[in-house]
């Protein structure tokens, strides 16, 4: 038998062994707060919303969600709130389980205690009513300074308002959905959430963060 | 003989001249007459139908036509002329208008006529319903007549209009008139008769209604029912107790739907003159599942004395689900009777029952149970233990603080864990000295609890007891925690500047790297100006773990005092960590200073670009000269601009301050701008320089 034969046929067969190990990721959302999603917001670049609600996304099966009860610091005490609610697992929007921040630029850090291949990491900022936060930005690092070996993963900072680089992703609303963003399986221990305000007020806020990966 | 000489009086009557006058005053008092009769109808017919037709057309003058009816029906104009002129208006179909304002109008009017009209209108099927409604607005006896004498030719929509405008009325003397109705044939007419009584309201009229009722067979039973009801509230606001009681048991002897059966008992417990508790045991024992179910609810309504709520428990064929429903609404009323009947339910499979149980013992507990409690705390988690625990934080009474601060120390862990968040939670006084004890215990769990509740109950006077737990910490995450912990005590309190010495004092002393990091970073998040020295002091060290952290903890200084220390290590490290952190941290507190001009704060900022070590780091840079409106800026920004990775960057950064600068500088920004052009063909520059 020819090698290329033997190696081509090695590679298709990984690929569909490959192909079967994804399932769609199984998600526990929240209550919605609000029917429908309004999309009447003074903001550039609006994503338009999922009437029929956000497609599954395939990820590697038995991923977990690593980030659960692991600690999380912030760039600046917590106006209200508690930073390990960020990541108890509670994710309804109510004032018991949220986080606020100061108003400006901010960011929460979760420490994966581990290095981790992430898949998605599913955002909930707070829900209770339609809102658009701003200048998000997502980064994985194994650096806890972020200095070195940093991926952005999403950037809607379309300004370049936080230096992290002029984003080219697009604003979104606020739904019991979350956002999902796709991590592709980068590696990192140190994941890192910014934003600057909303389209409510300037203040910043979390209800829960999940980091998807293995 | 033939002719008789005639007397003087004769002369007199048959005087030719009198004769005369006489006939000219009668020609004068008829004339007006005569003028009015005969060629004056015409005239006087054209002038009303003008002025009424005109009524239905959006420019009606109302108060002519207000002054026509007035005049009509008080006599001043000829009814019999008028009057065919006002029915012909008034039954046009389309004069939907004018015909609301005329029954409006002569509702004011009222007389005597008026109301003889309105009757004569009720057996019309277009005029009759305002009719009807203007007559139920006139006062007086005399309209309940009215209306009775003209029921038999009304029809029948407007019957049913009658007998309830006789029941809006109140009119007594009616009541054995509309209650001929209540057997109607016509469904319309007996319930209007039936709601016409209950309006009415007497005992009389009750009577009549209950009779009806207790046939058991009339196709209106329900409604009765439910009309005798509310009746019967009436007489229970009127202090007719006795009335009204006696009105619900009639109504529940009947068997009625379950809402009215629920509101009939509801009514029974509340104008008893005997327990309503026994009502309610009597009812419970008896009913079906369907009202069962809402009875349960009625235990809200027994008077506050009743603290016997287990009976009600206790009694056969209540489901689990009522049990539990009853449970919580004992809870709130602060039953203890129903504690021992907890124990089943506290340890159900189904969480749908133990949360509301344990959220019932929340309730009720005393000192007795905090065991309980926090055995349950302790052993669960989610919304169970979250209700435990705030029932161990809401308990009220002095002995329960002794308690706590008791087995905090001497429980086991999981148990103790849980006494020592309830410290904090409770704010204990004397709390603190039990829980820096609890914070050395050799388990992680009391430890975390016992940080936690310092943070939350710690003054500024355990600043020391603080730094001495820190030093002592077992690893890094519960260092970080108690320096976050001493943080928050150490800021307590209304100070202008936070008193730091508790925690400079160990300074000196020799620390491991890792807990002078971690104090340095307390007193970096204090920022306390004096303490500016001891940052600096610290930059000098060559432990560059240490001085990672001291540029860390700069990072965000209120002014740019350590700017020239943090240069100097900028330009002079080669470790790229070291100088990043610094660089990061000597932009931040050049920013943060509100002393330096923006000219001042951008050639600060300029030499970073040669010492960046990649271009995320320059995009930093970039977006902070993007907020610095001056010409300075806007030269840099362009200088960057031949670097084509940073194009996005510095292209937004110059659009954010190229009119403000542009406003105080047009000639050198039209330069700049020029000179951006090499680099880019950005349209909203290009604009610029065009406009």
């Amino acid at each position: 038998m020819s090698y290329p034969i033997v190696f081509t046929t090695l590679l298709l067969t990984g690929g569909l062994v490959a192909e079967a190990q994804m399932e769609p990721l199984d998600i526990e959302l929240p209550r919605p707060m609000f029917v429908g999603t309004p999309s009447n917001f003074d903001v550039e670049r609006l994503e338009e919303p999922h009437e029929a609600g956000r497609p599954p996304f395939l990820a590697p099966a038995g991923i977990t969600n690593v980030a659960l009860d692991k600690p999380v610091y912030s760039s600046g005490e917590p106006r209200t709130g508690e930073l390990w609610r960020v990541t108890d697992g509670d994710k309804e929007a109510t004032s018991y389980s949220v986080v606020e921040l100061d108003a400006g630029h901010q960011h929460v850090t979760i420490d994966l205690e581990d290095v981790f291949n992430i898949y998605a990491i599913i955002i909930w900022h707070y829900h209770m009513s339609a809102r658009v936060y701003h200048s998000v930005v997502v980064q994985v690092s194994d650096d806890p300074d972020f200095i070195f070996d940093v991926h952005t993963l999403f950037n809607n900072d379309i300004n370049n308002r936080l230096g992290l680089g002029v984003g080219e992703d697009y604003h979104y609303v606020e739904t019991n959905e979350g956002k999902l963003i796709d991590a592709m399986g980068v590696e990192g221990r140190y994941v890192r959430l910014h934003s600057m305000g909303n389209t409510d007020n300037d203040f910043n806020h979390y209800i829960e963060v999940e980091v998807y990966g293995n | 003989m033939a002719n008789k000489t005639k007397t003087a009086m004769d002369q007199k009557i048959y005087n030719p001249g009198l004769i005369i006058t006489g006939m000219c005053l009668l020609f004068l008092l008829a004339a007006p007459v005569i003028a009015y009769s005969g060629n004056g109808i015409a005239e006087r017919t054209a002038e009303m139908t003008g002025v009424i037709s005109g009524l239905e057309r959006s420019d009606a003058d109302y108060p002519e036509y207000t002054k026509l009816i007035e005049e009509i029906f008080s006599g001043r104009r000829n009814f019999r002329e008028a009057g065919p002129i006002l029915n012909e208006f008034l039954m046009a179909e389309e004069n939907h208008a004018g015909r609301r304002y005329f029954f409006s109008e002569l509702q004011k009017t009222a007389n005597r006529r008026a109301i003889q009209y309105l009757q004569d209108h009720l057996s019309h099927e277009i005029t009759g319903d305002l009719a009807l409604q203007t007559l139920q607005a006139i006062p007086g006896s005399n309209i309940n007549r009215l209306l009775r004498r003209s029921f038999s030719d009304a029809p029948s929509s407007i019957q049913a209009g009658i007998i309830t405008a006789l029941g809006n009325r109140r009119d007594e003397s009616s009541v054995r008139f509309i209650a001929g109705h209540i057997d109607n044939d016509n469904s319309q007419l007996s319930r209007a008769a039936i709601s016409a009584l209950g309006t009415i309201g007497t005992e009389r009229s009750a009577d009549l209604l209950t009779e009806a009722m207790k046939r058991g067979n009339h196709p209106e039973q329900d409604y009765i029912a439910s009309i005798l009801v509310e009746n019967a509230g009436h007489f229970f606001s009127d202090n007719q107790q006795t009335s009204a009681f006696d009105i619900y048991s009639s109504v529940i002897d009947t068997d009625p739907p379950v809402p009215i059966a629920a509101a009939a008992i509801k009514g029974m417990m509340e104008t008893t003159t005997g327990d309503p508790a026994e009502i309610l045991k009597q009812y419970l024992a008896s009913s079906a599942p369907d009202l069962k179910r809402e009875l349960t609810g009625l235990v809200r309504i027994l008077p506050d004395s009743y603290d016997n709520g287990i009976e009600l428990l206790r009694m056969e064929g209540i489901t689990e689900s009522e049990k539990i429903r009853l449970i919580m609404i004992l809870a709130y009323r602060g039953d203890r009777s129903i504690h021992d009947e907890l124990k089943y339910f506290l340890e159900h499979d189904d969480p749908s029952f133990r949360e509301p149980a344990i959220h019932a013992l929340s309730k009720i507990a005393t000192a007795e149970d905090i065991p309980l409690l926090v055995r349950i705390a302790s052993t669960t988690s989610g919304r169970e233990q979250e209700l435990a625990r705030e029932g161990l934080y809401r308990m009220s009474g002095d002995e329960v603080d002794d308690i706590i601060l008791d087995k905090a120390l001497t429980d086991i862990p999981p148990h103790a864990a849980e006494f020592i968040r309830a410290i904090g939670n409770r704010n204990i006084p004397g709390g603190a000295t039990v829980l820096l004890e609890s914070a050395k215990s050799i388990h992680p769990a009391i430890r975390m609890e016992s940080y936690r509740s310092l943070g939350m109950i710690g003054q500024p006077e355990i600043v020391n007891q603080i730094v001495e737990l820190l030093i002592k910490s077992p690893d890094g995450r519960e260092r970080r925690i108690l320096g976050n912990i001493l943080y928050m005590v150490a800021i307590k309190g209304d100070q202008e500047k936070v008193n730091t010495s508790g925690i400079k004092r160990y300074l000196p002393i020799h620390l491991s790297p890792d807990v002078r990091s971690e104090l340095i970073s307390v007193l970096g998040r204090i920022q306390n100006p004096d303490d500016l020295e001891i940052f600096l002091e610290h930059l000098d060290t060559d432990d560059m773990h240490l001085k990672n952290n001291v540029i860390r903890a700069l990072h965000d200084w209120p002014d740019a005092g350590p700017k020239k220390e943090l240069r100097e290590i900028v330009e002079d490290t080669d470790d790229m960590r070291l100088r990043t952190l610094a660089l990061r941290a000597h932009n931040q507190v050049v920013m943060n200073d509100p002393d330096l001009s923006h000219v001042e704060k951008a050639q600060s900022l300029e030499f970073g670009f040669d010492y960046a070590i990649n271009n995320n780091e320059k995009k930093l840079i970039i977006s902070a000269l993007g907020r610095l409106p001056v010409i300075e800026s806007l030269r840099i920004l362009v200088d960057q601009m031949s670097n084509p990775d940073l194009l996005p960057e510095t292209e937004s950064a110059i659009l954010d301050i190229v009119q403000d600068v542009n406003a105080g500088n047009p000639v050198n920004t039209r330069k700049e701008l020029e000179r951006a052009l090499y680099f880019t063909d950005n349209e909203e520059i290009k604009k610029y320089i065009r406009d």
